[in-house]
Order: C-alpha cells, then structure tokens, then sequence
C-alpha cells in the first residue's frame, strides 16, 4: 500500500505547487486546497448528489446483472439465441454512449429512469459476454462423469455449469461496476434532474472548476468503492479459488 | 469366489471420421468373477479406455455383447474412474465423494453421513473440508476413488488412476488401494501402462494388442494374497513381468 500512497500524495503536492507558483487561475486549474474547500462549501448539496447517483447506479446495476443471468442462461440453452445474439452483444458494446444517452431523454424523459438505462446498457453487456463464454467454457469432462452417476441435466446445471461459469461472472460484474458509475453520470449530465452529473454539469456552466473536480474525485472513489465491495464478495463467494492454494507436502501426514 | 460377474463377447468398436476411420477394438472376450482384481494392459492406443466407456455405458459397442451378471448391461452398474480425477474443484472433499449419491436423488446431509463412515480407511479424514487444489497427487487419486467407491456399484472401472504419482507414493497407493479391495469387496478393472503395477495389482492380467485392440493374453499371477512389496523380487513375478514384456515387443531374444 505505501508506493502507491507515495505516489498520490507527491503527486497531489505537485498539483498545489504548480497553482500556487504559476500563479494560475482558479477557474483554469484549481488547487487542492481550492478542491477541499469546495467540498465543505457545497456540501449538503453534494451530500443529496451523491445519493442520487448512487441510487440510480445501484438499480442500474441490479437490473444488469438479473438481465445478464437470464440472457446468458438463454444464449446458452438455446444455440439458435447464442448465435445470433452473440455478434450482436458484442459490436453493442462500442455504441457511442454520448448518442445514445440524448436519445433516451427524447424517448423517456427527463428524470430516473434515462439515468437507470443509460446504466443498465453499459454494464449488461460486458456481464453477458462474460457469462456466457464461462457456461461455454466448462469442462465436458465434468459433464459426462456427472451423467455416468446418474444425473440429470438440473442437477449437471447446478453442480457444475453455474460454478464454473461463476469466476467469468465476477470478471464480467468487476467490469461493468467500473463503467457503472460513470454511465450514470452521463446520464445525469444529459438529462438528469438530479446527482453528481448534473452538479458538474452546473459547476462547469458556473465556471466553478474546482466543484468540477469535486465531482471527478467523488465518482473515482465511489467507483473504487463498488470495485472493492465486488471483490470482497467475489472472494467469498470463490473461496475455493482463493484458498486452492498447495499445502507444502512436509505440511501433510506421510508422504501422500 | 469364482462366479462370473460380467462378460464380454466379441466386442468391437470402430470410430469413424469424414476421410478415416479407425478400428479401436476387435472382438474383446473375456470374463470378470466376482471380487477379482484385473488389470488391462496394453500399447497406447489399445483401445483401454474406448473399452471402459463402454463398460461405463458411455460409448455403444458396434458388436457383441456386454453382460452383467443379474441385469442388463448399461450404465448403472460399474463405477467409472477416469484417467483425470476430474474432481470438482469448487467442492470439497467430502462434498465432492458425495456426488453420486446426489445425483442419485439423497440429500447433501443424508450422503455426507454415508460418506463420513469411509473417510478414515481413505485417509481422508483430515482433509474433508480442504478444496481439491489443495491436496497432493496422491490425496486427489484417494478422493477420487472415493467418489468412485461411493456409487455403491460392485465393479469398480479405475483408468490408470497412478498414472500421475511419483514412483514411491504410487507403490503406497498400490498397497494401500489391495486393502480397499480386500475390505469393502469390490470387483476392479485396472488400466495402466507399467508392467510391474499390472503384475503387482493382479489375479489376472488382461493384455491387449496395438490397434486394433485384441486380448493377446490373458495371464493368471501366480502370486498369493495378500501381496507385499517384497514379492516383487519373487521368481513368479520376474516371470509374469518377461511374459507381459514380450507380449508389449519389448524383448529382443
């Protein structure tokens, strides 16, 4: 953890210097200091920002991924779905998000509801494709020993496709809960009523540069945030994968 | 002890491709008693494992027959080892041994109860609730026939299951898999590629051609039971081992 802390404090003390010694305006390049006060200044109103970005980030998210599990499960089951989805998830994903966001305030309105979609677009499908080539990729191996027991394609499914797919998963979520918070502040800042993309947008027009990078700061953070929630989840839920580890042989009885 | 098991007849088995096809088998006979102890022998490419997938009910013969004695052939009566351990390696030991029983319809609790009782004869005990990466070579092999023993069925398909060990754990696991034998009264079909462990693991020896695969000999070791280490330095051993090398093309004279 120290190189990193290292780096971010020199760097941030760079920043000051830089503003201080050029003698640069406020509404050019702000100082951190400048940042920090902002921050104490609009705070009630970042507070509430805050809030409302990740509420919307949330249920974006949460459809996401509910979304992502039904099409994968179906693109799997069924290869005709697989096959013609499949082209289509993937050069989806390099659709302009500033066209589209436009688009759904002219469709929806102003409000929520655009930020949600906005949201649920960028972050399904990098969990779909990820999900669907972790069901594609599991051992046929483990499959027809299962059939030699005896067992039936619901028990194969839950014994081994869903938990071998699971790690592609988490690759696919970790993904997407990085594109997650961005996304909606693109929303907001489109068509938004509300949140941290409407709060920069506002200070932009103002020329208050330094509630600007508030913003940026706070949606990074919040960002990081979700990711590490993520991996935590993702390392209790793959224990085996994590603590799969080798003992040392000397470790064990014997010399089994 | 002598009673018949499971016979095969003139089994045959071809696999065929757009531009090839290729014989794997060619009218396999031969008879398994209960509570023997058979080891197939054979060059790569003999067709050892089409033969237990077929036993296994995987793969259909193209001719002759597969008889189990007291039923129908099929896939419900043998269990099946095969070559990888193939153990899942997001269950645990034990929850992994339970398989069969899941599949068959018990209740994760229900099967652990059944499984706990054989866990100390496996040498597995301290290791039920480990994941299968972090066991040993040797640990996963005993897991894995644990599952396979598991299954409840009498004859027991193990596909050179000591393929992978080094040379000392396997003479542990050679020795300690005759105790299994001898104990729980199961009938085995062992493949392997090592001579001695065919010798050294067997009542009969099944020995099977290059491509196709025939039955080129069918060899009784005339070793008493229960076997040691020691008796690898045995005249009936060194003679059992020549007979077995010159059938594989390995003797010059």
């Amino acid at each position: 953890m120290i190189p990193p802390v290292t780096v971010v404090v020199v760097a941030v003390a760079a920043w000051q210097l830089i503003v201080v010694a050029g003698g640069l305006p406020a509404f050019i390049l702000p100082s951190p200091a400048n940042v920090m006060q902002a921050v104490t200044e609009t705070g009630p109103l970042l507070t509430a920002a805050v809030a409302d970005t990740m509420l919307s980030t949330l249920i974006g998210l949460s459809v996401a991924i509910g979304l992502a599990i039904v099409v994968a499960a179906a693109m799997d089951f069924v290869s005709f779905v697989r096959r013609g989805l499949y082209p289509i998830l993937v050069a989806s994903q390099t659709v302009q998000i500033l066209a589209v966001a436009p688009l759904l305030i002219i469709w929806f309105g102003f409000g929520r509801l655009p930020t949600v979609l906005v949201v649920v677009l960028f972050t399904f499908f990098p969990m779909a494709i990820a999900t669907v080539d972790g069901l594609a990729a599991t051992d046929p191996d483990y499959v027809a020993l299962i059939q030699s027991m005896g067992g039936r394609k619901g028990f194969v499914w839950r014994v081994v496709r869903l938990p071998a797919a699971l790690p592609s998963f988490f690759s696919g979520l970790r993904m997407a809960v990085t594109y997650s918070v961005v996304a909606a502040t693109v929303g907001e800042w489109v068509g938004g009523t509300d949140g941290l993309g409407l709060y920069m947008l506002r200070s932009k027009n103002a020329l208050k540069t330094d509630q600007v990078f508030v913003g940026m700061i706070i949606t990074t953070a919040i960002s990081i945030g979700l990711f590490v929630i993520v991996a935590l989840v993702e390392r209790f839920a793959l224990a085996w994968k994590f603590r799969g580890r080798p003992r040392e042989q000397w470790l064990e009885h014997g010399i089994y | 002890m002598s009673t018949p098991l499971l016979s095969l007849r003139e089994v045959s088995k071809s696999f065929h491709t757009r531009e090839l096809s290729v014989k794997a088998l060619e009218k396999i006979s031969f008879t398994v008693n209960e509570g023997e102890f058979i080891t197939i022998i054979g060059p790569s490419g003999s067709g050892k494992s089409t033969l237990f997938n077929i036993l296994a009910g995987l793969l259909d013969s193209d001719e002759g027959s597969v008889d189990f004695v007291g039923g129908a052939a099929g896939e419900c009566k043998v269990g099946y080892m095969p070559q990888r351990d193939l153990l899942l390696p997001w269950r645990r030991v034990i929850d992994n041994a339970t398989l069969p029983l899941e599949a068959a319809g018990m209740s994760r609790k229900g099967a652990r109860t059944q499984v706990a009782e054989h866990l100390e004869s496996f040498g597995l005990a301290e290791f039920q609730r480990s994941y299968p990466a972090e066991l040993s070579g040797g640990m996963r092999q005993r897991a894995a026939l644990l599952r396979t023993v598991t299954t409840g069925r009498r004859t027991l398909l193990l596909d050179e299951p000591f393929g992978a060990l080094d040379a000392i754990t396997r003479r542990h696991m050679q020795d300690w898999l005759l105790t299994v034998h001898r104990e729980l009264h199961r009938t085995i079909l062992f493949i392997t590629h090592d001579v001695d462990e065919a010798v050294y693991l067997a009542d009969r020896v099944i020995v099977l051609s290059s491509r196709p695969g025939r039955v080129i000999r069918e060899l009784t070791v005339p070793l008493p039971r229960p076997r040691e280490q020691q008796m690898t330095a045995e005249p009936g051993f060194g003679a059992s081992v020549a007979t077995l090398l010159s059938d594989l093309g390995l003797s010059h004279r």
